[in-house]
């Protein structure tokens, strides 16, 4: 159950789409999930396939991963769909009772389904192929220029990252004390809804006790190596743009280029 | 008691990450035996424990507990883990309860007995590892670290399993807590007619208490015979990152200085008596 989750799982790799810069590939993310909302016809959506399908390919990742970064969030995924489907006004195509299909029901479901899907296949390949602790630092890097006016720019990546690293460490956690309080014959999966409900209460108190456990350890940790914030750190693996890079900047344009064609010229 | 037939565990199976933990184990343990687990970090102590209660199911080959066949799929497993009872290593972080007492008669109360049986249980479980009954009323928090790992213990021992598997139940307890804890699941061991099973890292603790040892190394079972016959391959022990206690390297040290003594000796009393007797017979 702990390991369906693949958001935020790194798959090693060492690909152009590996190498490119955190920067770039946060700046990338962004403007595919602005042109997956500017998207207007169903054009659009086959160029921004052909776009993830190409990165994946290129990424090196079995399809499968990226693909299982869509199931904890498939529920939610239906749910928009169904809304849309039945509670868009128009002309009417099937009705049963109260419940009737439209044709505009039809097309902006399909448009929900569709949007939410890419946002999540993009962005599980970009966490899937850039490591949380380069994630943060291009995440630093991208906010550093705030800090000018106020934004606590490295104390929002240390923390993301301190947040990050501790997934793992809490998962394990919360898996080592469910075998416990299981051994003591506590029952997770039976029962009514309530009583499930009851029975997380013994993971969780401790769960939540050694978190604050950990974090007090850690903060002490950290003074104890005298860390005293961003001011006049430097890194060890300095962020440089490539070539790459810049291919990458231009591939977007041109994709939000065609977007923007197809929503003028298909109608 | 407990058999294993043939078993098997693999991590992840599968996957990109596959790995055997444990390979074609067979094992016997009879009733009201105390073995000592023994095994570098890593060589799978901890998967063959999780799996004589059910929490693991192997990936192939056979468990039998009590007479309960584990790998039947219609097997009960929390009837099991009643009567299998497992502290896992610092247990204390499993703590949870209001008070001292709700947490210990977690198990039982999961059981479901009824309420009299429950306190009766509790105070003889908080009794035999020896918590003051004042702290009973207390919150687990509030307790010391050796006291609130006895009171993870109890929480496991009110449920009166026939057998008791601890792992590395001392580790981070000072020496004096560490002998107390020691003696009493001794004690209970020789009381209840328990069959224990305790992981260790200190082969002096094993040495003193365990009938028998179960020697791991990378999945395998490398020995499992009496410490006397097992603490006589000193060599092989360190070459799988274990050791033998301290006194069967003095006297092992003492014979290849020339000294009449024989192998395997592993308790300090039985050093001293050696060591007088090989003495006396020199000076004769």
């Amino acid at each position: 159950m702990m390991k369906d989750i693949t958001l935020g799982q790194y798959f090693p790799g060492d690909t152009v789409i590996h190498r490119l810069d955190p920067r770039t590939k946060i700046l990338v993310m962004i403007a595919y999930i602005a042109i997956t909302f500017c998207v207007q016809n169903f054009w659009g959506y086959i160029v921004l396939a052909a776009f993830i399908v190409i990165s994946i390919t290129l990424s090196e990742i079995p399809p499968v991963f990226v693909i299982k970064g869509l199931k904890p969030i498939m529920v939610f995924i239906i749910i928009t769909g169904l809304f849309n489907l039945f509670l868009t006004g128009g002309e009417v195509v099937w009705q049963a009772g109260v419940f009737k299909i439209t044709k505009e029901g039809i097309r902006f479901a399909a448009f929900m389904v569709l949007r939410l899907t890419f946002l999540i296949l993009g962005t599980s390949l970009l966490t899937l192929t850039t490591s949380p602790i380069s994630l943060t630092d291009g995440m630093y890097r991208l906010l550093k220029p705030f800090s000018r006016i106020g934004l606590p720019a490295h104390e929002l990546s240390m923390m993301m990252s301190i947040a990050l690293r501790f997934i793992p460490t809490l998962m394990e956690e919360t898996d080592k004390i469910m075998k416990a309080q299981a051994a003591r014959g506590a029952d997770f999966e039976n029962g009514s809804l309530v009583q499930r409900a009851k029975a997380m209460i013994p993971i969780l108190v401790p769960l939540f006790i050694s978190a604050f456990r950990r974090a007090d350890e850690l903060a002490t940790a950290m003074e104890c190596r005298c860390y005293n914030g961003g001011n006049g750190r430097t890194s060890l693996h300095e962020l440089k743009l490539e070539h790459r890079d810049a291919l990458a900047g231009v591939c977007m344009v041109l994709i939000l280029a065609a977007v923007i064609f197809l929503n003028i010229a298909v109608k | 008691m407990i058999k294993l037939r043939n078993v098997s565990y693999v991590y992840m199976q599968g996957g990109p990450f596959e790995k055997t933990a444990l390979d074609n184990i067979n094992l016997e343990i009879d009733r009201g035996e105390f073995i000592g687990i023994i095994g570098h970090t890593g060589s799978g102590k901890s998967t063959l424990i999780q799996m004589l209660n059910g929490l693991l199911k192997p990936s192939s080959g056979g468990i039998e507990v009590a007479g309960v066949n584990l790998t039947d799929k219609k097997t009960n497993l929390r009837d099991v883990r009643f009567k299998v009872g497992l502290v896992m290593q610092y247990p204390e972080y499993q703590l949870f309860e209001e008070t001292v007492f709700k947490d210990i008669a977690f198990g039982p109360k999961n059981m479901g007995l009824d309420d009299d049986e429950i306190k009766k249980r509790v105070e003889f479980a908080a009794n035999t590892v020896g918590l003051a009954p004042e702290l009973l009323e207390k919150s687990p928090f509030d307790l010391s670290g050796g006291q609130m790992r006895r009171a993870a213990i109890a929480g496991v021992l009110a449920m009166e399993p026939t057998v008791l598997i601890l792992d590395e139940p001392t580790a981070g307890l000072d020496p004096a807590g560490r002998d107390e804890i020691l003696y009493k699941i001794k004690d209970m061991h020789e009381r209840m007619n328990m069959t224990v099973l305790l992981v260790s890292h200190s082969m002096e603790d094993v040495a003193k208490l365990a009938d028998r040892i179960l020697v791991m190394n990378s999945g395998h079972v490398e020995m499992f015979d009496t410490p006397e016959r097992v603490f006589k391959n000193a060599d092989r022990l360190s070459e799988i990152g274990l050791n033998v206690p301290q006194v069967t390297r003095i006297t092992d040290g003492l014979r290849k200085l020339g000294m009449p003594l024989h192998e395997g000796i592993y308790t300090i009393n039985d050093a001293v008596y050696c060591i007088t007797n090989a003495l006396r017979g020199e000076g004769r």
